[in-house]
This record gives structure tokens, C-alpha cells and sequence, in this order.
């Protein structure tokens, strides 16, 4: 039989136990002499009950050194364990036991040199090797899903130790809910009453959130004294485009764990991969650090980077990633499909004139054209269709068309609003007709003096199902009319960009009218496009099939496509993805760690709330220094502190009954 | 006087009465006298009672009253008490809350003897311890008590005691039959002091022993370990009280009640007295049956 302790640094205790003793030998009392007139009685009671009190006194002697003793031991907290290691004969006795590696991003704390997940890796196989012959075990890495795990219960040790070795350190958050059920799967298989859970996790609270764990009766759920930590991360970096200081404001919110904590956090910004500026978070209340810190004018449309505080111990969650597009700015090119070289008869001059940013191409400069969001096209009378003006479309693009001399009957490409029919002549007026639409406050029927317009000449336009009409002519046919495809606006106009069929470029509604127009259907006011992911989230977008992701990490990852967006959900690590339609890229979003979990504070699980958590089960918690001698008592031994605890208790009344004995009447 | 003082003298006073019963008793116990044709003096009448000699009968009372009387002679009518104290070394004990065992047993010896002394009564007195310290031989006068006095209050407790031995030797003091009042703790072999008293009350001696003790002696009540140091002779024992205690109580009341039966059975009265008792209370117990 071997026995072992838990805490077997209390061993120290135990010459404490001859303390009876020693008092007894140099601290007796010295006689008290009293003068008696005769002797004789004495001398012949004392003789008499010589032998009894004799054997009283060294009985109570020998009981007060055992209870010390056994008190000594009982806080040592003894197992003994009768398994030989050839293990124990009955197959319904042999250990099964469930090893739970913690493989979350926490599990990524230095401990000195080394990770957390790599001591436990160690500690892991050190167990495979302690478990006796006959023991069968399992492996299960967890995150808040399992990570990895081992099919079924084995005995063989190189196998398990080379899936322990193949383990990998996850980007997840904690919760340990994930594993149990598979863990007792594992365990049902061979029936046993001898289960051991080996749970090798910082023990955090937050990964105890979802509970009671549900892991068996009558398992024996070990787990190694925690070693706690602190840590600081970012728990948010919020960017907002600020107009007034043409430049973003990036409100940073950080949190600690620390016994002492600092008044502040110093904490860096960067634009892509190069740093900006730095300042300083100030505590905010118990836990919370905040700063809000302006950058400068960034240059483009969207602004990538991440937050930083300085590096610590557990580093994953000192960054905290961004993707903010600057609102209200787009693009528009405008294809001219008869330039005209230029000057008032191109379809473009008034176009350009309304839309100064704009950018003016050819038909045949369609091709090579990055066009990008957010934005909008406008085809000013081209000739025919092209599949990157559809592409940009159902990117999310807008688009406005204007048709003309050089449209054809061929022309009727899929994103069109309207079928288009016959060309009509006569002089029509236009009234605004769409009372509820957005666009309805911004070109006011009245300001802006429709009745004025007169079209000359025109297409007849037969819109499609779900279009609404905006304008009309006099003759009731639809002038102006919106559609949607794939989620994105256009907008077909019966008539001309330019003078030739219509006066419309010379109103002075003209310019106001297509820009308010062009606005919303670029919908450049209205993008609300998700940026912000946290890890194993999927990403989703409107975009055109083929796309696929930048990682961060450098690796190009296909996305799958659903006819009308992109799903992508290999987001396992934080950082800043881009989606890229070959060589171009459309849209970035920021992955970031699901620090609203807890994740980053390390604060261990208390031991009432893992007695609750595993209500049904025999909690053992081994030290961390020099567990190895005594682990597998503890895991497949009986707990002998009761037995203990028992003994010593009829010692105490055996003590009581030798120091009181009861006087004879 | 140390121990008959006017308090202790005015306690005593409702005693004579029990003392002069006690006597009667005695006497008519002692009347058949071994002296006979010896010339006794002529001291009283008393009224005949049946059993008395009519050799006695005063026929010239008769004569006169027609009532029938019989004389009493000087020897008849006078005790003759011999006060036997011990004055042993254990007689010195106290347990603190009451007076020495020797020092109560003087004042009952005192107070004894003025009750005899006051109805003409011989007393003598006599202290021991190893062998006799002194004996004052018996006398009937009052005065005779100032010497009695005396003696008790100079006495101071001696060596070992020999109850035995002294008795012996005390045997050639008694000429006449009389009262032996033997006073002492009785701490002896208790064969051979039952032994010494049957002796004389074989010479048809009255005989009454009053055994004196300190409660503590019966009751014991020590606690804890400790060394007790013989008060005869020096020797001493440890022990530990709280385990012996018992059984020391159960053999020292087996004692008593060992002599409580045997001086039943040999017709001696037996009295014990403890120290913490009223003068009074002990007297009366002595001699009121």
C-alpha cells in the first residue's frame, strides 16, 4: 500500500506530536508536602491503585501523542492507494482518466520562459508516463470549443504523447463546458468506477462560466494549484472620422488584473504597420484605463490599424485591431460613351460640371479601372454592357444610366431598373413622383422646378418588377427610375446626360439633383458595412464570386460564395483581413480577440465556485511542486484524511474518559 | 484558662445533668463492690431498688418512715475517672480549618473533668504518646481541676504513639474499678488497641473511647499529586490523589467501622468526635445514649 500526502510539507509538524511527552518529562508539577498524621492509609490506597494509575497515566500519554499526531497528519491530508504498479487485476477498477488541456489564448501567458500551454503540454506527458499499467486515457484540447481530441480512451503512451505534442495554442476564449461532454463520452465507453478528470488550465474564472460542469458522478476532478497573474489588455478601440480635424478620433478602453494597479497604461497607435503617436490611459474607476487620442489627416478612404498597449506577459491581447471607413467621401467615374472630344456636346461635360471629383472614362477604359467602393458609375449614352460595371455593382457599388444616340436594342444589361423600350420624341415635362422616397426631401419638387425640365426625346422605359419610378414625363411614362441588384442601386434615365434630347444639365437643379442622386445610390452616407469581427466569427459581404482573403499571417484563403455574398470564417487570428478580387482589393475587416469574455483577467476560480461548478464530483487539488510523487494516490487512491479525522475524534473522548475518571461513590 | 473559659464553663452547665446520669449508670453498674468487710464511710441513703443487698437496708429509716432505704458508702456514690489522653505526634494534625486534633481533644478531657470534678467525681489524668508523659492521680476536689488545667494546656504532641504498650503499663495506676475515658485518634494496630481496652474492661472497668479526628482524615479531600510527610516519625509517601482518593476513603471507613463493631461487641462505648464538632455536640454525643 503506499501512501502519499497532499500536502506533505505540513510532515514538518509531526515532532510536535511528542509535545505531551516532553511536557510530561521536564514541565511536571512539583508535589505539594502536606503533613498527615498517619501514613498507613495512604500507603495502601496508593499501592493498591499503583498499577492502575500507572497504566492511566502512560495510556493517556500515548492518546494525546496520537491525537497530535493524527492531526498533523490529517492536514497533510493523506491517500493511500492499494494499485500495485501492475495495476490493479480488476479491468472494472482500472483508471480511465480524461486529460483537458486549456489551449485558449490565455494559455499563451509567460511563466518565466516559457508558455502556460507548453507547461502543460509537459505536465501532460509526465502524467501519460505516471499512469499505471492498465490505465487508459484520453487528451481533449479546449477553447471555447474542443480544439483537438483524441478519439477514444488509449493505453498507449507514445500515441497519446505525440497528440499532446501536436497541440496548438488557439485564439478562443475559455469555457471548459465545451470538453466536458466529450470527456465523459470518452469515459462511458469502458465502464469504470475508477475516472479521473486531469484538468490542465490556468483555472481562470472565466473559464468556468457556463456550468455545473457536467462531468460524471463519482469522477475525481484534479487539477493543479492556480498561479493566477496579471495582465492588462484592450477591451476596445473605437475609431470615429472626426470632420472638424479631418482626422479620426480612437477612443481606447483597456482593463487590468493587477494586485497594485497602475494610475496609467501606455499605449501606442498605428496607421497599417507604422506608428502614429502614443499616449497615455488613465485609470477610470476600479478596473478601466481610457484615452481618446487623435491622429492627424490620414490619407485615403479607410483607416487600418490597431491600438497597442506595451507587451506583457500574456501578449495577444495587448492589440486591438481597426478597419474605419471615412464617411461621405465616394467615388464616381463617369463613362462617356460619346465624348465628342470634349466640350459641351460630350454626355460628360455637365456630368463633370456637377460632379468636380468625378473621373472621366471611355468605354473601352472601363477595363482598366479600379473601381472601389464607396462609389457609384454613371454611363452617360454607352453603347453596351460591360461585366466589370456589373461586378462593381453587385460589389455594392451604385450606378446611374443615361441613354442616348449610341444606346442599343441590345442593351439590357441585368442591372437595369427598367426594360427599355421604343424612342418617343415630343416635348414632355417631368414631375418628381416619388413623394416618400429618401431622395424626396433632398430635391425638393419645388426648388427644384421639374415642371421646368422638358424632355425632347427619350426611350420608353417599362420598369421591372420592385422599381420604383421617380420621375415621370407629362405623357405618364416613367422618367426616372431605381432598381435594385444584388443589394446595390441604380438608377436608368429615359433621356440624356447632356443637352441633346433634354434641358435638364442647364437647370440649376441639374448639379444639386445628381449629386444628391449619385450620393444615395452609392449609398455613401448609409454604409454601415460591418468592419468588426472577433475571432471564429464568420465574415460576410456583398461581393462577386471568386474573392478571396488576405490573412494576416500572409496566407491567401478562398471564401465561399452563396450567390449573392462571400462567407469567409477561417478568422482565427486577430489582425486585419483584406478581400481581394484578384489583384484588387474591395473591402478590410479587423479580426480581434473576444476580449468581452474575460479572457484576459486571470484571476483563479475560487474554490467554492469549483465545488459548485462540479457538484457531483471529488475535487482534488494537487500543488504545483513536487506534484509527481504522490499524483497517482491522488487520482486513483482513497482520500484517508477521514479515516483520519475519525480515529482522532475517538481518541479525543478516549482522552476525556482517562483525564475524568468517574468517581466511585 | 485556655480551655474552659466562662463561655465554654456556661455551655457546659446543661451537661451536668447528662453527666451525672451517665455517672449513675455507671455506678449501678459498679455496685456490687469487691471490698466487702472492709470499713467504708457511711454517706447517704438512697431509696431501695430491687436487686439491692437488704444487708444495706437502713431498718432505722425504716422504723421511722416506713419506706425502705439502703445506705451508700463513700466509695459507692464517687467515680473514679481515669482521663487517658493521647498526645502522640499524629495527635498534632490539623487540616487548617480546625483546631489540632490534640488541642480539641484537651478541651473535651477538660470539660469531661469539670463535669466530674463538679459532682465529686475522682479524676485522674494521664497523657501518652511512646510511653506515659505524666498521671496525675484521681481526685474529688474542685481545686483538683487547676492542676488538671494545667497539665492539658502545657501539653504539646510528642513522638509515635505505643497505645498499646502505655496501656499496659497504665494497668498498675488503677487500684480500684472505675471509668476509663480514653481519648485519642486510635491511629494505631487496631488489634492491639482493642486488645489493651478489653483488658480493663475485663477488670470490670467502665470503659468509653472517644476517638478524635480531623474531618480530613474521613474525607480525604486533596486533589492532585503531592508528598505527605508523616507527623510521627517523618517518613514520607507522593501520591497521587485524584487516582487514590477512593480507595483511601474506603479503607480508612472500613477502619472505623472495624472499630465501631469490635468495641460493640466488647461492651466499650464508642464515640467519634471530629474536630469541626461543637464542644457540646461531642460531649452530648459521648455521653447521652
Amino acid at each position: 500500500m503506499n501512501i502519499s500526502f497532499l500536502n506533505p510539507s505540513l510532515l514538518w509538524a509531526l515532532p510536535l506530536a511528542l509535545g505531551p511527552l516532553v511536557i510530561h518529562l521536564l514541565f511536571r508539577r512539583k508535589p505539594k508536602t502536606i503533613e498527615f498524621s498517619d501514613l498507613h492509609f495512604i500507603k495502601l490506597a496508593a499501592e493498591k491503585v499503583r498499577t492502575r494509575t500507572r497504566l492511566r497515566k502512560y495510556l493517556l500519554l500515548l492518546v494525546r501523542t496520537l491525537i497530535l499526531f493524527l492531526l498533523v497528519l490529517s492536514f497533510a491530508k493523506p491517500y493511500y492507494n492499494s494499485m500495485t504498479s501492475a495495476g490493479n487485476k480488476d479491468k472494472n477498477d482500472q483508471l480511465s482518466a480524461v486529460l483537458l488541456i486549456d489551449v485558449s489564448y490565455s494559455s499563451g501567458y509567460y511563466e518565466g520562459a516559457a508558455r502556460r500551454l507548453d507547461l502543460f503540454k509537459e505536465k501532460a506527458k509526465k502524467i501519460i508516463g505516471l499512469l499505471p499499467q492498465g490505465s487508459r486515457a484520453g487528451v481533449i484540447a479546449y477553447s471555447s470549443r474542443v480544439e483537438a481530441a483524441t478519439p477514444v480512451l488509449s493505453g498507449d503512451r507514445k500515441y497519446l504523447a505525440g497528440i499532446i505534442d501536436g497541440i496548438k495554442l488557439s485564439n478562443g476564449a475559455t469555457d471548459i463546458a465545451c470538453a466536458l461532454g466529450p470527456a465523459k463520452k470518452l469515459m462511458d465507453v469502458i465502464p469504470s468506477s475508477n475516472r479521473a478528470l486531469i484538468i490542465l488550465s490556468d483555472m481562470a474564472a472565466h473559464g468556468f462560466r457556463s456550468g455545473p460542469g457536467q462531468a460524471g458522478d463519482k469522477t475525481r476532478v484534479v487539477f493543479f494549484e492556480p498561479s493566477g497573474g496579471e495582465n492588462a489588455w484592450i477591451e476596445n478601440a473605437a475609431v470615429e472620422y472626426d470632420p472638424a480635424v479631418k482626422g479620426f478620433r480612437i477612443d481606447t478602453e483597456a482593463k487590468a488584473s493587477y494586485k497594485a494597479a497602475p494610475p496609467s497604461l501606455s499605449a501606442s497607435y498605428y496607421a497599417g504597420d507604422k506608428r502614429i503617436g502614443s499616449d497615455f490611459l488613465n485609470r477610470s474607476g476600479a478596473e478601466a484605463y481610457k484615452s481618446s487620442y487623435f491622429t492627424g489627416d490620414i490619407r485615403g478612404d479607410v483607416f487600418t490599424g490597431k491600438a497597442a498597449i506595451t507587451p506583457d506577459r500574456l501578449e495577444a491581447d495587448d492589440a486591438f485591431y481597426f478597419v474605419k471607413k471615412k464617411p461621405g467621401e465616394f467615388k464616381v467615374w463617369i463613362i462617356d460613351g460619346d465624348p465628342k472630344f470634349g466640350g459641351v456636346s460630350s454626355e460628360s461635360f455637365f456630368l463633370k460640371n456637377a460632379l468636380p471629383q468625378a473621373e472621366v472614362i471611355s468605354e473601352s477604359g472601363i477595363a482598366g479601372t479600379d473601381f472601389s467602393l464607396p462609389g457609384a458609375v454613371v454611363l452617360a449614352n454607352v453603347a453596351g454592357d460591360a461585366p466589370k460595371i456589373d461586378e462593381f455593382i453587385r460589389s455594392g457599388g451604385g450606378a446611374l444610366v443615361f441613354l442616348g444616340s449610341h444606346t442599343s436594342e441590345n442593351f439590357a444589361p441585368g442591372y437595369l431598373p427598367a426594360q427599355i423600350g421604343s424612342k418617343f420624341s415630343g416635348a414632355e415635362s417631368v414631375k418628381w413622383v416619388a413623394a416618400g422616397h429618401p431622395l424626396a426631401e433632398s430635391v425638393d419638387a419645388g426648388a427644384f422646378e421639374w415642371d421646368k425640365v422638358i424632355v425632347e426625346q427619350g426611350f420608353v422605359l417599362m420598369p421591372k418588377e420592385n422599381a420604383t419610378v421617380l420621375a415621370s414625363l407629362s405623357s405618364g411614362r416613367a422618367f426616372l427610375v431605381e432598381g435594385e441588384h444584388n443589394g446595390s442601386r441604380v438608377a436608368l434615365c429615359a433621356s440624356t446626360a447632356s443637352r441633346g434630347w433634354n434641358n435638364l444639365p442647364g437647370r440649376t437643379l441639374y448639379a444639386p439633383f445628381i449629386g444628391g442622386l449619385l450620393r444615395y445610390l452609392a449609398n455613401a452616407d448609409f454604409t454601415e458595412e460591418r468592419t468588426a469581427f472577433t475571432v471564429g466569427e464568420t465574415f460576410r459581404k456583398k461581393a462577386p464570386e471568386g474573392c478571396e482573403v488576405l490573412a494576416p499571417g500572409g496566407a491567401m484563403l478562398r471564401t465561399s460564395y452563396d450567390g449573392t455574398d462571400i462567407y469567409f470564417s477561417e478568422t482565427g487570428e486577430p489582425g486585419i483581413y483584406r478581400v481581394m478580387k484578384g489583384s484588387r482589393e474591395i473591402s478590410e475587416f479587423a479580426v480581434n480577440l473576444d476580449v468581452k469574455s474575460g479572457e484576459g483577467d486571470l484571476t483563479p476560480v475560487s474554490k467554492r465556485a469549483l465545488r459548485d461548478y462540479f457538484s457531483n464530483c471529488t475535487l482534488l487539488e494537487v500543488p504545483r511542486a513536487g506534484w509527481e510523487k504522490f499524483f497517482i494516490s491522488l487520482i486513483s487512491g482513497k482520500d484517508a484524511t477521514r479515516a483520519a479525522l475519525a480515529v482522532l475524534f475517538l481518541l479525543l473522548i478516549l482522552e476525556i474518559l482517562l483525564s475524568n475518571p468517574r468517581p466511585k461513590s | 484558662m485556655k480551655f474552659l473559659d466562662p463561655l465554654t464553663l456556661a455551655k457546659l452547665s446543661t451537661l451536668k445533668i447528662h453527666v451525672r446520669q451517665v455517672v449513675e449508670g455507671l455506678l449501678s453498674g459498679l455496685h456490687t463492690s469487691p471490698y466487702k468487710g472492709h470499713s467504708l464511710e457511711f454517706a447517704q441513703h438512697r431509696e431501695y431498688s430491687f436487686g439491692d443487698e437488704l444487708r444495706h437496708i437502713d431498718w432505722k429509716v425504716f422504723g421511722r418512715s416506713d419506706k425502705f432505704f439502703v445506705k451508700q458508702f463513700q466509695d459507692e456514690t464517687n467515680l473514679r475517672a481515669y482521663v487517658i489522653l493521647d498526645a502522640s505526634g499524629s495527635m498534632g494534625f490539623s487540616s487548617g480549618k480546625n483546631a489540632p486534633k490534640l488541642e480539641y481533644a484537651s478541651r473535651l478531657c477538660a470539660a469531661l473533668s469539670y463535669l466530674l470534678l463538679n459532682q465529686e467525681d475522682a479524676v485522674s489524668l494521664s497523657a501518652f504518646d511512646t510511653s506515659m508523659k505524666f498521671f496525675i492521680p484521681p481526685h474529688h476536689q474542685l481545686s483538683h481541676l487547676t492542676l488538671l488545667l494545667d497539665k492539658l494546656e502545657t501539653l504539646t504532641p510528642g513522638g509515635e504513639t505505643d497505645i498499646s504498650g502505655v496501656l499496659g503499663d497504665f494497668g498498675r495506676f488503677i487500684r480500684k474499678r472505675g471509668l476509663m475515658i480514653f481519648v485519642s485518634d486510635l491511629l494505631s494496630d487496631q488489634e492491639k488497641v482493642l486488645s489493651a481496652l478489653k483488658y480493663f474492661r475485663y477488670r470490670h472497668n467502665e470503659v468509653i473511647a472517644i476517638q478524635v479526628l480531623d474531618p480530613q482524615e474521613i474525607s480525604f479531600g486533596y486533589s492532585g499529586e503531592n508528598t505527605f510527610l508523616n507527623l510521627e516519625g517523618g517518613n514520607s509517601i507522593f501520591a497521587d490523589t485524584d487516582s487514590m482518593g477512593d480507595e483511601y476513603r474506603k479503607l480508612f471507613g472500613s477502619f472505623l467501622a472495624g472499630y465501631k463493631l469490635a468495641f460493640r461487641r466488647a461492651g466499650i462505648q464508642y464515640n467519634l468526635v471530629t474536630t469541626d464538632m461543637q464542644l457540646e455536640t461531642a460531649l452530648e454525643r459521648c455521653l447521652v445514649k
